[in-house]
C-alpha cells in the first residue's frame, strides 16, 4: 500500500509540474469572433395591379381607367387646337363710290335759286367667295366717307347710310361745299354699329346690300350758273373691321388643323418585341359653337416611332366625309360636340399603334358648309370657337410577344458589402395577369458600363385564360437570382441597376389576344439568403 | 462477509462512475472534508480536529468548465496564431444542450472552534456564478444562420443564462450523535445579493422559416430578463462610491441555510449528505426587468414599393413586431442549491474510497455529477485522487492535497490536474487552494494504545 501511495504521490506531482501551454504562445485574440451565418429572410412584398405595372402610364398626358368591361384602358386626352371667330373669318375691306349730277342747267338766275338733288344707292359688299352677310355687328373698324363737288356753287349735302345703324338710327353725315372748298371727308369709328345688309333698296330680302341715300342742295346765285353734268362725287369705305357677330352665310371657309401628339410615354418604356392592341380607338372631338357645319378631312395622320419608322393612317376614315355639326341660330351661344372615331374598323389604327409610335402627326382640314350637308343659316359671334381635341383610348386587349421593357433604378452598394459572400434573391410570384415576364438584371457603372449581369430568368408566368376571357387562378413561379462572392465584388462600383424585362402574353405564339382586367394583380414575395462574414474586430 | 460486501460496493461505484456525467466543480476539494475547514461550505457536518481555526482570505476556488474544449472555444486555425471564437467550430461539437459554467468562491473569513460534542464556526464568503446554457439550435443559428433550417424550426428554448454574485456571512454548528457515528451540521447565513441576471424560467424563442418565401414565424414566451446591480455599469462616472456602498449592503437580502450529516454505521462504511444554499434572494435594489410580451407572429417583410431605406424599414418593421418595455419590479430567485451525497468505504482507517453524487440547481435540468475518489491520510497530510467522466469520452482526473504543518494548513484540490498540460485539450479547469492557521490539535488526539516502536 505504501508503494502505491508513493507512486500516486509522485505521479500527481509529475502531473502538476507538467505544464505545456504551447497552444497559447504567441497567440493573439484581439476580440476575434468569427460570425458567418447565412440568413434567409423575407424582405417583403411587391404587389402590382395592371396599371401600376405600367407605371409610366401615369404621366401628365395619360390616364389609366377601365372601360365598361373592366379592362384596363389607357386614355390620352389632349386639347389640340382652338380656332376663334376672328381667326376663322375676316370681313374684307369695303369701298363704294358714285357721283350724283344735278340734272339741270341754270345760268344767272334772277334770284338765288336752290336746287335739291337726291338719290338712293345700293352697293354690294365685296366678298372673297360666295359669302352672303345679312348683318354684321361691328366690334371695331373705320367708316370713311368723302365728298367732292365740281359745282361752282355752294352745296349743302346730307348722306344717310341706311345700312349702318347705331341705337336704331342710321348713320348720317352732312356738310357744306363751296367752289373754293369743294371736298369733304369724315371718318366714323364702327364700334357699336350694326350693318344691315339683308334688304335691297326696294325693301326686298337680300344679302350683302349696303344702302345709302345722298341728298344735296345747290345754291345758284344770280351771277352764277350750273350745268346738268355738274355733280357731287362720293366714296365710302369700311376698313379694318372686326365683328361681334355676323349673320348670313360664310360660304366655304377652310380651316387647317395640324398638330402632333408627342407624349406617347407608354411606348417609351418598351424596346424590341411586338405589341398588338385589339381594339384601340382614337376619338377626335370637335366642340363647335360656330353657327354652321364643318366638314372634316383627315388629310394625313402619320405615326413615327423612336427608330424613325413611320406609318400613315389609312381606311374609310380618310376618304369619307366627316361632318361636324354647328348650333342653329336659335341655339346661338351653345356648343355642339361631334366625335369622330378612328378605330380598327375604319382604319389601320392597330397597325399604327403596333409601331409603338413616339409621335403622331395629324393634319386635318375643316371646311365650313361642306357639300352634302344640309343648308344651315350661318352665324358667327366673337364667342364662337372650334375646339379640337383628341381622346385616345387603348384597352389592354392585346398581344405582347417578347416585348422588352427597361427599367433603371439608382443603386448604392452598402458600405459593408465586403462582408457579403453570397446573395440569393428569391422572387416568388403569384400572377393573375395573363402575361409572363423574364428578367435580366444588369449592374451598370458610372458610365453605364456593364459591370455584371445576371442571366435572364422567367420571373413570373402568365396565367391561363378561361373560357370567359378571364384568368381564374394565378400562375405561380419562383426565380432565384444568385450573386456569388466574385459577383458581389464586381458590383461594388455599380451605380445603376437596369432591369430588362421581356413580356409575353399567354398564348401569344398563337396570336391570342388577352384582356388585362383592372382587378388582376401580380404579387411578388421577395426574400433572400445572405451569406456574410462578420468579425467582431471589423476584419 | 464484510469483505464481500466491500467488493460489491466498489463494483457498484465503478459502474456508476462510468455513466455520462457533467461535473460542476469542487469535487476534489470535497474529498478534503476531513481536515480543511472550508469544506464546511459544502458539508456543514464538519468538525475540525483542532480547537481553533483561522481561515485567511487566501482561500479561493475557481471552476471553469463547459461542454466544449478550450481549443474549440478559442479556436486557432492550423499554422496561425490568431485565436478566435468560431461558431462553426462550436457548432461542430455542440450537443443538444451545452453548458458553460464559471464559479468563483472567495472565503474571506473563517473562524472555527471545536467543542466536545462538535464545533462551530463563523464564516464570510464572496461568491460568483455564471451559468450559460445554449442548445444545438442556438449555436446552429449563430454558425449558419437559418439557411440550413429553411422549412424547419429553430427552437432556442432552453438556452438561458444566469449570473449571480453575492456575499454571505454566517454561523455554523456541527454535533456528534449516536456515539459519534452520526454528525449533523447546519449553517445559517445572511446572504446579500450584488449582481444578478437571469432569463425567465420557461422563456422560449422559436424561429420557423418558411420553405418558399423565407417568412419567419417567431414565437416568444416569457421573454423577461431580470437583472440587479448592472445599472452601475452605465456611463456615469460618479456612481463608483454608490456601487461600493451597494455591494457592501443593500436590500437584496435573505437568510439561507446549509445542512449536512454524516453517518458511519460500520467502521468501514460512511454515508453523507449535504444540502447547501437553501434560500431565496429577494431582489429589490437596483432592479431592472427587460420584458418582451408573449407573441406569435409571422414576418413576411414589408411593402417594398416606395421604400427609400429598405434595410432600415425591414429592421424597424421586425422590431415593431415585439412589444418590449423596461420595468423595475422586484423579483426573487432561488439560490443555486447544491447537494452532495457520498458513500465512502474505508479499506483502512486511513484509506477511503468515496463515490460522490453532486447536483447543483442553478438552472433547471442540470445534470447530477458523479465522481469516484480515493484518499489516504498521512500523519501530517492527506492526499487523494479522483476520477470523473463527463460526456461520453471526456475523462477528468483530479487530485487533492492537504497538509497540517504545524499551525499552518495548506491545501490544493483540482478536479482536472491534467489541464496544466495542453489545457486547450480540456473542457474543465477547477482548482481550490487556501491557507489556514490551525491551533490546538493535541488536546483532541487520543494517545495511541499501541506504542509505535519505529518512532521510539
Amino acid at each position: 500500500m505504501k508503494k502505491l501511495i508513493t507512486l500516486c504521490t509522485l505521479g500527481l506531482s509529475a502531473v502538476l509540474v507538467a505544464c505545456n501551454v504551447q497552444y497559447f504562445e504567441n497567440a493573439e485574440f484581439d476580440d476575434n469572433i468569427i460570425f458567418d451565418p447565412s440568413i434567409a429572410v423575407a424582405f417583403g412584398e411587391l404587389n402590382y395591379t395592371v396599371d401600376e405595372l405600367f407605371e409610366q402610364l401615369n404621366d401628365a398626358n395619360a390616364g389609366v381607367t377601365s372601360n365598361n368591361e373592366g379592362v384596363v384602358t389607357i386614355v390620352y386626352s389632349e386639347q389640340l387646337q382652338s380656332q376663334g371667330a376672328q381667326e376663322f373669318l375676316q370681313v374684307p375691306d369695303q369701298s363704294f363710290g358714285s357721283s350724283l349730277p344735278s340734272g339741270v342747267n341754270i345760268s344767272n338766275p334772277p334770284t338765288t335759286t336752290v336746287v335739291t338733288v337726291s338719290e338712293s344707292y345700293e352697293f354690294d359688299l365685296t366678298q372673297r367667295g360666295a359669302e352672303e352677310y345679312d348683318s354684321i355687328f361691328f366690334q371695331s373698324g373705320s367708316f370713311e366717307f368723302s365728298v367732292e363737288s365740281d359745282f361752282n356753287a355752294n352745296i349743302d349735302f346730307v348722306a344717310t347710310f341706311t345700312s349702318l345703324e347705331t341705337s336704331d338710327a342710321p348713320l348720317v353725315m352732312s356738310g357744306s361745299l363751296s367752289s373754293s372748298n369743294n371736298s369733304f371727308s369724315e371718318t366714323e369709328p364702327l364700334d357699336g354699329y350694326v350693318g344691315y345688309f339683308h334688304l335691297d333698296s326696294d325693301g326686298n330680302p337680300a344679302s350683302n346690300k349696303f344702302l345709302v341715300e345722298i341728298t344735296y342742295d345747290v345754291e345758284v346765285t344770280p351771277s352764277s350758273s350750273i350745268s346738268d353734268t355738274d355733280r357731287v362725287s362720293f366714296n365710302l369705305a369700311m376698313t379694318n373691321t372686326k365683328f361681334d357677330a355676323i349673320y348670313g352665310f360664310v360660304d366655304s371657309q377652310e380651316l387647317e388643323v395640324s398638330f402632333e401628339i408627342v407624349n406617347f410615354d407608354f411606348f417609351k418604356q418598351f424596346d424590341t418585341g411586338g405589341i398588338t392592341f385589339a381594339d384601340p380607338k382614337v376619338n377626335f372631338v370637335f366642340n363647335n359653337s360656330f353657327g354652321f357645319p364643318l366638314g372634316v378631312d383627315f388629310q394625313n395622320i402619320t405615326a413615327t416611332n423612336s427608330d424613325g419608322q413611320s406609318l400613315s393612317l389609312e381606311g374609310d376614315i380618310i376618304s369619307q366625309l366627316n361632318a361636324v355639326a354647328g348650333p342653329r341660330l336659335v341655339n346661338e351661344g351653345q356648343t355642339r360636340t361631334t366625335e369622330i372615331e378612328v378605330n380598327n374598323s375604319n382604319s389601320n389604327l392597330v397597325d399604327l399603334l403596333s409601331l409603338q409610335p413616339e409621335r403622331i402627326v395629324v393634319d386635318v382640314k375643316a371646311t365650313s358648309n361642306p357639300n352634302g350637308v344640309p343648308f344651315q343659316y350661318n352665324f358667327i359671334n366673337d364667342q364662337s370657337i372650334l375646339d379640337v381635341g383628341v381622346d385616345i383610348e387603348i384597352p389592354f386587349d392585346m398581344t405582347l410577344d417578347g416585348l422588352q421593357a427597361e427599367e433603371s433604378m439608382p443603386f448604392s452598394p452598402p458600405e459593408d458589402i465586403d462582408q457579403a459572400k453570397r446573395l440569393m434573391i428569391r422572387l416568388a410570384s403569384e400572377n393573375y395577369i395573363p402575361m409572363g415576364g423574364k428578367v435580366e438584371i444588369q449592374f451598370l457603372g458610372a458610365n453605364n458600363n456593364l459591370l455584371h449581369s445576371v442571366d435572364e430568368q422567367a420571373v413570373f408566368e402568365g396565367a391561363e385564360v378561361g373560357t370567359n376571357g378571364r384568368t381564374n387562378e394565378p400562375a405561380r413561379a419562383t426565380a432565384d437570382f444568385v450573386l456569388e462572392e466574385d459577383d458581389i465584388q464586381s458590383i461594388k462600383d455599380a451605380e445603376t441597376i437596369l432591369l430588362l424585362v421581356t413580356l409575353t402574353t399567354t398564348d401569344a405564339d398563337q396570336g391570342a389576344n388577352v384582356k388585362l382586367f383592372d382587378d388582376y394583380e401580380l404579387k411578388f414575395k421577395v426574400s433572400g439568403q445572405l451569406d456574410i462574414v462578420v468579425n467582431a474586430n471589423g476584419n | 462477509m464484510e469483505t464481500k460486501m466491500r467488493k460489491h460496493i466498489l463494483l457498484i461505484l465503478a459502474i456508476v462512475v462510468s455513466f455520462s456525467v457533467s461535473a460542476q466543480g469542487f469535487l476534489s476539494f470535497y474529498q478534503l472534508r476531513d481536515i480543511v475547514p472550508q469544506t464546511a461550505n459544502f458539508q456543514p457536518a464538519f468538525i475540525p480536529n483542532n480547537s481553533f481555526t483561522l481561515g485567511l482570505p487566501t482561500n479561493v476556488g475557481v471552476t471553469v468548465q463547459g461542454d466544449v474544449k478550450l481549443e474549440e472555444l478559442l479556436y486557432k486555425a492550423p499554422g496561425q496564431n490568431d485565436l478566435s471564437i468560431n461558431f462553426d467550430v462550436l457548432n461542430g461539437v455542440a450537443l443538444e444542450r451545452n453548458n458553460i459554467n464559471v464559479q468563483v468562491d472567495l472565503n474571506a473569513l473563517h473562524l472555527g472552534f471545536k467543542t466536545k460534542k462538535g464545533g462551530f464556526h463563523i464564516f464570510s464568503n464572496v461568491r460568483a456564478n455564471v451559468d450559460f446554457v445554449y442548445n444545438k439550435d442556438l449555436i446552429e443559428f449563430l454558425a449558419n444562420g437559418n439557411s440550413n433550417s429553411i422549412g424547419a424550426t429553430l427552437d432556442f428554448t432552453g438556452s438561458t443564462v444566469r449570473i449571480d454574485a453575492f456575499h454571505e456571512v454566517g454561523f455554523g454548528y456541527a454535533r456528534k450523535f449516536l456515539n459519534e457515528k452520526l454528525v449533523v451540521g447546519g449553517r445559517i447565513k445572511l446572504v446579500t445579493g450584488m449582481y444578478h441576471a437571469s432569463i425567465e424560467e420557461d422563456a422560449g424563442l422559436r424561429l420557423t422559416t418558411d420553405a418558399n418565401d423565407y417568412s419567419w414565424q417567431v414565437q416568444v414566451q416569457n421573454g423577461t430578463v431580470n437583472t440587479a446591480g448592472f445599472g452601475f455599469f452605465g456611463d456615469s462616472d460618479d456612481e463608483g462610491s454608490d456601487m461600493s456602498s451597494y455591494m457592501v449592503s443593500n436590500g437584496n437580502r435573505t437568510v439561507a441555510f446549509d445542512i449536512g450529516a454524516k453517518y458511519k454505521p460500520l467502521h468501514w462504511l460512511e454515508v453523507e449528505a449535504a444540502v447547501n444554499d437553501i434560500g431565496k434572494i429577494n431582489w429589490t435594489d437596483e432592479v431592472r426587468n427587460y420584458n418582451t410580451e408573449d407573441t406569435d407572429f409571422t414576418f413576411t417583410g414589408i411593402d417594398l414599393r416606395n421604400q427609400d431605406e429598405t434595410a432600415d424599414a425591414i429592421q424597424d418593421s421586425l422590431t415593431n413586431k415585439f412589444t418590449s418595455n423596461e420595468t423595475q419590479n422586484e423579483f426573487s430567485t432561488t439560490m443555486a442549491r447544491r447537494m452532495y451525497l457520498s458513500t465512502s468505504v474505508y479499506l483502512t482507517p486511513n484509506d477511503r474510497f468515496s463515490l460522490l453524487y453532486f447536483k447543483r440547481d442553478a438552472l433547471s435540468h442540470m445534470k447530477a455529477n458523479y465522481a469516484l475518489a480515493y484518499n489516504h491520510k498521512f500523519d501530517k497530510f492527506v492526499v487523494g485522487v479522483l476520477g470523473s467522466m463527463r460526456g461520453e469520452n471526456d475523462f477528468n482526473f483530479g487530485a487533492n492535497l492537504g497538509t497540517n504543518i504545524g499551525p499552518v494548513q495548506l491545501y490544493l484540490a483540482m478536479d482536472n490536474v491534467l489541464v496544466t498540460n495542453k489545457p486547450e485539450q480540456y473542457s474543465k479547469a477547477d482548482f481550490r487552494f487556501g491557507l489556514n492557521l490551525m491551533f490546538g490539535y493535541k488536546k483532541w488526539f487520543k494517545k495511541p494504545d499501541v506504542v509505535d516502536l519505529d518512532e521510539l
